[in-house]
């Protein structure tokens, strides 16, 4: 993680603050799942599985979200 | 020559040391202190405080540095040098405004390291706790202070301390002089009661905010700062949002009974 970077979690959302350029992201509930397990190091199987069985969805039509998340995740690189 | 004089402040929980060093001039040393007396007094500690958070040191220069800019046509003076971490030099010659700005600079620091920070808001005293107003500019922050002080001891016009201690949010009034210099102002703490974001409407309504997203929104703009939000600032403020549940809507014309009556029925 950037080293410029802080989080905090606040609600189920999670907050991410880039010092750097000092920018405040929210991101909502699902994007913060994601965000906080791919910190934890699950890859991207483990997310939609997790994903899938926390909002009892199927995991294919989860799949678009999750590279709509990482991909906004990586171009703002507050990953 | 003569020793180093000290005096000690307590503001926010913190002790500042003020060494008041050797100088030819002996009444310079009075005067600084009747100076920092006058506007200052209420944060004064008799006793030599078991730990000092920081240290301002009053030393003697003959000539202050300037800087002049030819472009602007602009004299700049230099009225403080930081030393270390936790001392700043400052000199007789300068004069209590730029004694605020030091304290600010000092408070910042000692903030930024301890959960604290310095918000625009006023306040009033609602039994032991502190209940603070937030606005933009001409929301009504002064005029909601002003009508409640009929029942509620004011705190604040202008600004206020937001520090967390051991699992508390408290508030502190800051030593800043402020527009309504009727505020008595001490070192004592308060609970953090409630926060309310100010509108002027033609009624009475407050309602709890459940949305932090607007609450960091707004809290952002009404913080302190000399520059942008720093690292340890934004952490503070987002660790703060997240514990701390008493965020409302102050919906509110210019009745000061009704306006009393609405803050006393909602406790």
């Amino acid at each position: 993680m950037k080293k410029k970077i802080i989080f905090q979690k606040i609600g189920k959302k999670i907050m991410i603050f880039d010092s750097e350029k000092s920018l405040l992201y929210s991101l909502n509930e699902t994007a913060s799942y994601i965000w906080k397990k791919l910190r934890s190091r699950w890859n991207k199987k483990q997310i939609i599985e997790g994903l899938a069985k926390k909002y009892k969805v199927d995991g294919l039509k989860l799949e678009d979200d999750y590279n709509q998340i990482i991909k906004e995740i990586k171009k703002k690189k507050i990953n | 020559m003569d020793a180093t004089k000290t005096i000690y402040l307590n503001i926010a929980g913190f002790n500042i040391k003020i060494n008041l060093k050797e100088t030819e001039f002996k009444y310079f040393k009075e005067i600084k202190i009747e100076e920092i007396k006058k506007y200052w007094s209420s944060f004064f500690i008799n006793n030599k405080p078991k730990k000092i958070d920081f240290t301002i040191n009053f030393v003697e220069r003959k000539n202050i540095e300037t800087i002049y800019q030819t472009k602007s046509k602009k004299s700049f003076i230099n009225f403080y040098q930081i030393k270390t971490n936790n001392i700043i030099n400052s000199y007789y010659q300068c004069g209590p405004i730029q004694f605020q700005i030091i304290l600010k600079q000092v408070l910042s620091e000692l903030l930024n390291l301890r959960q604290g920070m310095t918000v625009h808001c006023s306040a009033v005293r609602f039994e032991n706790k502190a209940y603070l107003f937030l606005g933009k500019p001409g929301a009504g922050k002064s005029t909601a202070m002003s009508l409640l002080s009929k029942k509620f001891s004011p705190l604040a016009d202008d600004s206020g301390i937001i520090k967390k201690e051991e699992n508390n949010y408290f508030f502190y009034q800051t030593p800043f002089l402020e527009k309504n210099s009727w505020i008595k102002k001490n070192n004592n703490k308060l609970y953090l009661g409630k926060i309310f974001f100010l509108r002027k409407k033609p009624y009475f309504k407050i309602e709890k905010i459940e949305n932090k997203d607007y609450v960091i929104e707004r809290m952002t703009k009404q913080l302190f700062s000399e520059k942008e939000l720093g690292k340890n600032q934004m952490k503070t403020l987002l660790r703060f949002v997240s514990q701390f549940n008493g965020f409302y809507f102050l919906s509110f014309a210019k009745d000061q009974n009704k306006l009393i009556k609405l803050i006393d029925f909602d406790k």
